[in-house]
């Protein structure tokens, strides 16, 4: 065997041996003299040099842009330019209110209103006030479905329209489309009035031409209807199976489920239920379901089908004036799921996007977010420019929120009442193993007290494990990042470098000084720097630190 | 990945980013446009790691530029203005990959590089003598290479690449471990082939 190759296979075997140090600590199972024995490799063998050299060339960087970038802009500010372009009404769709038919100020205005239904957030909707006459619900000329029969006004999740994703309301929607709600929910908002919202999981298929009846055929799925007073002869139906549920003005809904009769409930006003053999009328608060018969609907049914609609007659602005102009309100948030209030009045959950007036008068708006366990939010808006008005909140979590109403938690309560191996004045019998894994469980639930606590459970009780060793800088990230305890995380960092460090030495020394900059102290935030450019000159941070030592005055 | 306290007093350079959002917001177009500029090839960059086809890596960073700037409002002084951006083009590209994914026929799923590769070895191009990282990327599955990109190239914890990725965190763990494997295996080949005679030294 030449020299060479000696050598080469030697690199190589080294590197190996690198690599499953490197996964052991990861995986945190490396004992000291692995940890050791991995730092001297790292330094020494090139193949680990070069492995280090790709990833750090890798990270994220700002560069001046060229070419190629400045096309990219300036293709994206056009088509910004084009998405601030007015949205307009088609016209000739001109329904009467939601819910109500009462009398208009004389002011526009924004102005929360409620129908005739139980509980006012069922027909919480903006009116667009006017003191022009209200527009008449006149029919639609023959051939207007050809034209649409309605728009998509609600997106809130993932909504497909024929297949095609629909990330904005606005969408125009004609007799045989098909509408499926993948996850979320989404608003049609129909000619003459009618609103249908769509639950998740479920799919419509549009039909009805304007001088007849509308009707949505639920294939699968949920879907409630609020429609105003129609004219003689019109109407509309939800539709499934054989079974047509026709109503000239109320509110109600039809269930199609796997497993489960086929449902009609009534929420307001009466419904004339029809099947190849037999018309029933349904009234307000009563149930229909397949093979069973009349019941009545329960409390909670309704409520479930009030949050359903919910929000929906936002929509109902948009077709309040024929013609006229549009805005879309989009929301979205990280994370999702928060719940969303304008001027009060729910909407629905992020993400969503909605259609809404635009108020040339630019009257201001309250919007509001709130998600539990997080800050909630609240921003100010208008809407007197036509186009999409896009929203972003990060919400921060909230520590002491988490922390009180933990308590109400089943994991936290096992936690609490399970006692630590000292209290049972016995050796310990769980797995460090079991106790970190439970505690990464917490943190991917984001419940970042009761991760730390399990965390601390885990050094308490296992002080001598490996695991009790790694777990200090994550309970510091933790500590710094999502509990605001600050001096707590710097004395875990310093826990962890006390116990003679390891693959984590530098995250420990850089919440070191992350964890003195929190509290303010600048010496001991310049005396971390200095350690952590002594031990770690080309890390990461090294840059930015030695350029944070000289703002606080170093040489 | 580490940020400021949010509790430090904001620095020159955080107000002037806090301005030029605040400004971007009110939709002013210098604004818009310096902004688009400073971040392009940060945004370009990241959808062109995250995704494999050039053109729909194109359509993803316009969107998440289009996306930051809609979403000025949003900007806050804590992190910087590029790690924000960093995060909504993130999400912005993986939000259009599943689309993508989602509308690829199951033939063209099962074909998916990474399948394929795993099931034929030797079937890719032999890589370069010496080969840069963005090289190896394409030797990458679909969803190990979105893993390694977001811990390596952004520098997020295997929490918040969950989140992104939508997927369990052991799994993440696991696909991002598989994607060092193959990363030594690269780094292996390019030592043995430089010790060859003709390789590159």
């Amino acid at each position: 065997m030449s020299e060479s190759k000696a050598r080469r296979d030697r690199v190589v075997a080294e590197y190996r041996r690198w690599a499953t140090l490197q996964e052991r600590l990861e995986d945190e199972t490396a004992t000291a003299t692995e940890r050791d024995e991995a730092q001297t490799l790292a330094l020494d063998n090139p193949l680990c040099r070069r492995e280090h050299d790709l990833l750090t060339s890798f990270r994220q960087a700002s560069t001046a842009p060229g070419e190629a970038e400045r096309a990219l802009v300036e293709r994206t500010l056009e088509r910004l330019r084009r998405s601030h372009a007015v949205v307009a009404l088609r016209p000739g769709t001109a329904p009467p209110a939601l819910g109500s038919t009462s009398a208009r100020s004389p002011r526009r205005s924004w102005v929360l209103a409620g129908g005739s239904f139980a509980a006012a957030a069922l027909v919480a909707y903006f009116a667009w006030n006017t003191s022009e006459p209200p527009p008449s619900a006149a029919p639609t000329a023959p051939g207007s479905v050809s034209r649409g029969m309605g728009q998509l006004a609600l997106v809130s999740g993932q909504v497909r329209v024929n297949g095609a994703v629909q990330r904005l309301p606005g969408a125009t929607l004609h007799g045989g489309e098909h509408v499926e709600v993948v996850f979320g929910r989404a608003c049609l908002a129909l000619d003459r009035g009618v609103v249908a919202c769509l639950d998740a999981q479920t799919e419509v298929v549009l039909q009805g031409a304007a001088d007849a009846e509308l009707s949505v055929v639920v294939e699968r799925g949920r879907a409630v209807a609020k429609l105003d007073k129609q004219p003689a002869g019109q109407g509309f139906a939800l539709v499934g199976e054989r079974t047509r549920a026709h109503a000239t003005g109320t509110s109600f809904a039809l269930a199609k489920d796997p497993a489960k009769p086929l449902r009609v409930d009534v929420l307001e006003g009466t419904v004339r239920l029809t099947d190849p053999s037999t018309a029933i009328d349904l009234g307000a608060g009563e149930r229909w379901e397949a093979g069973v018969g009349r019941s009545v609907v329960t409390r909670e049914t309704a409520e479930w089908y009030r949050a359903l609609l919910t929000g929906s007659a936002a929509l109902n602005l948009s077709l309040a004036r024929a013609g006229s102009e549009v805005a879309v309100l989009q929301v979205e948030s990280e994370p999702e799921g928060a719940r969303v209030e304008l001027d009060g009045s729910p909407v629905g959950q992020t993400p969503l996007a909605v259609l809404v007036p635009k108020d040339p008068e630019g009257a201001s708006h309250s919007l509001w977010l709130g998600l539990a366990e997080h800050e909630s939010e609240r921003r100010s808006l208008d809407f007197a420019t036509a186009g999409v008005h896009r929203l972003f909140f990060e919400l921060e979590p909230t520590p002491r929120a988490v922390a009180a109403d933990a308590s109400t938690k089943p994991a936290t309560e096992r936690l609490r009442e399970r006692p630590s191996a000292d209290e049972k004045g016995e050796t310990p019998s769980e797995d460090p193993r079991a106790l970190l894994s439970e505690a990464r469980q917490l943190v991917a639930e984001r419940r970042w007290s009761d991760a730390a606590q399990s965390y601390r459970r885990l050094k308490a009780t296992f002080p001598k494990s490996a695991e009790a060793r790694t777990v200090s800088v994550a309970l510091g990230q933790l500590e710094l990042d999502r509990l605001g305890q600050p001096a707590a995380a710097r004395r875990s960092f310093q826990s962890y470098l006390d116990l003679g460090g390891g693959a984590l030495s530098q995250e420990a020394r850089y919440g070191k000084v992350r964890a003195a900059r929190a509290l303010g102290d600048d010496a001991a935030e310049l005396a971390a720097i200095r350690e952590y450019l002594r031990a770690h000159p080309n890390g990461v941070n090294a840059p930015a630190l030695a350029r944070r030592a000289r703002e606080l005055g170093a040489e | 990945m580490p940020e400021p306290a949010a509790n430090e007093p904001p620095s020159d350079a955080q107000l002037r980013d806090l301005e030029l959002m605040q400004a971007c917001s009110r939709r002013e177009p210098a604004a818009q446009r310096e902004v688009a500029l400073r971040l392009a090839a940060r945004v370009r960059r990241l959808a062109r790691l995250l995704l494999r086809e050039p053109a729909e890596a194109e359509d993803a960073a316009q969107l998440a530029l289009l996306e930051i700037l809609q979403s000025a409002s949003g900007f806050r002084r804590a992190g910087s203005l590029e790690a924000w951006a960093d995060r909504i083009t993130a999400r912005t590209t993986l939000r259009l990959a599943r689309e993508l994914r989602a509308r690829r026929s199951l033939f063209q799923r099962m074909t998916e590089l990474d399948l394929v590769a795993d099931a034929i070895p030797g079937l890719l191009a032999k890589p370069a003598p010496t080969f840069s990282i963005e090289a190896f990327l394409t030797r990458l599955s679909t969803r190990r290479r979105e893993a390694f990109v977001l811990k390596y190239a952004v520098g997020y914890s295997f929490e918040e690449i969950a989140t992104l990725t939508q997927a369990p965190l052991g799994t993440v763990k696991d696909r991002i471990a598989m994607a060092r494997r193959q990363l030594r295996k690269m780094i292996e080949r390019e030592a043995l082939r430089a010790e060859k005679p003709g390789g590159a030294s």
